[in-house]
């Protein structure tokens, strides 16, 4: 009895350490995925508490409340976990070295996706204000996860029909230095901006409706 | 994490910050006009004192003020921590 709940044990502390292994080394993955399931889940329970179920059944074609509540962190979980797993089988080195062995399937991908997807985005219904620019973050996030995914799909396949690489170009080179060098902290910048901004209304909102502020100060330097 | 951290604090602070100057500016404005846009870039709003002149100047208690700073607070909690070991 005793053995068997030592390894029940042991089984539960190595699936924690997986967990936590993997939100400590992929940091910037679980903030991103944990950001996105904090918006989705708050503002559903917001849409069906404050905005009215009816609104919400009609939005969401009469599925229930419980539906979302249960499959919006599973779907965010899954997410994670492909993300993480993609993630852990490259290197930035390794990756870059991806880059530079395929000029042209990068270039040709570059092109169609920044040809596609404007398409996209006007395709979508992205609201407006802040939750214009966090919906149409998280298309961007998902558009280029599925573009990179099928970039690999290409650029394995191109590594099957030419065993060596016939092109090598030093401004090609160069770009994608730079933009390795670019992307990392102008990410973080804009999820980091889109997050105050986030966070910025919630505390004003929580403060302002704790203290039942009228918006009576700014109405006085307003209405001289 | 720690940048992205520090991004979100310093952001929040700054906000904070600028709204708080812009409501100084909009105040000194209206009560000195042309003069008082020019010492509010001069002067400092002075914190605590600024807020207290307003309420009794305007008769209302400047809310928003100590909105937008509590908030710059938050922020500068938030870079504080994530700014630790650095």
């Amino acid at each position: 009895m005793n053995e068997i709940s030592t390894s029940i044990k042991i089984k539960n502390q190595k699936r924690n350490n997986f967990f936590i292994a993997r939100i400590k080394k992929y940091q910037i993955i679980t903030f991103t995925l944990g950001f996105l399931l904090f918006y989705r889940f708050i503002g559903t329970l917001i849409i069906y508490f404050f905005i009215g179920k009816e609104t919400f059944l009609e939005t969401y074609h009469e599925l229930s409340v419980w539906f979302f509540v249960i499959t919006i962190p599973i779907t965010y979980l899954v997410q994670w976990l492909i993300a993480t797993w993609v993630a852990s089988k490259f290197t930035a080195k390794t990756l870059k070295e991806k880059f530079y062995h395929h000029p042209i399937a990068t270039i040709i991908f570059i092109v169609l996706c920044l040809t596609d997807f404007p398409y996209r985005l006007s395709g979508s219904n992205l609201g407006s204000g802040l939750i214009k620019f966090i919906n149409a973050f998280e298309i961007i996030i998902y558009y280029t996860f599925i573009n990179f995914l099928w970039w690999l799909l290409i650029c394995w396949m191109s590594s099957k029909i030419w065993k060596r690489q016939r092109f090598q170009w030093n401004l090609y080179k160069k770009t994608i230095d730079t933009i390795f060098t670019i992307i990392p902290p102008l990410y973080k910048f804009i999820l980091g901006l889109i997050v105050a901004l986030l966070l910025f209304i919630i505390l004003f909102l929580l403060i302002t409706t704790i203290f039942h502020y009228s918006g009576v100060g700014i109405m006085k330097l307003f209405t001289y | 994490m720690k940048t992205i951290g520090k991004i979100i604090g310093f952001l929040l602070l700054i906000g904070g910050g600028i709204l708080m100057f812009i409501f100084w500016l909009m105040a000194m404005s209206e009560w000195l006009g042309f003069l008082g846009t020019i010492l509010a870039f001069i002067l400092t709003p002075g914190l605590v004192v600024f807020p207290l002149v307003f309420w009794v100047v305007e008769g209302v208690f400047p809310t928003f003020y100590f909105t937008v700073w509590g908030i710059g607070i938050v922020g500068a909690i938030i870079a504080g921590i994530f700014s630790i070991g650095d």
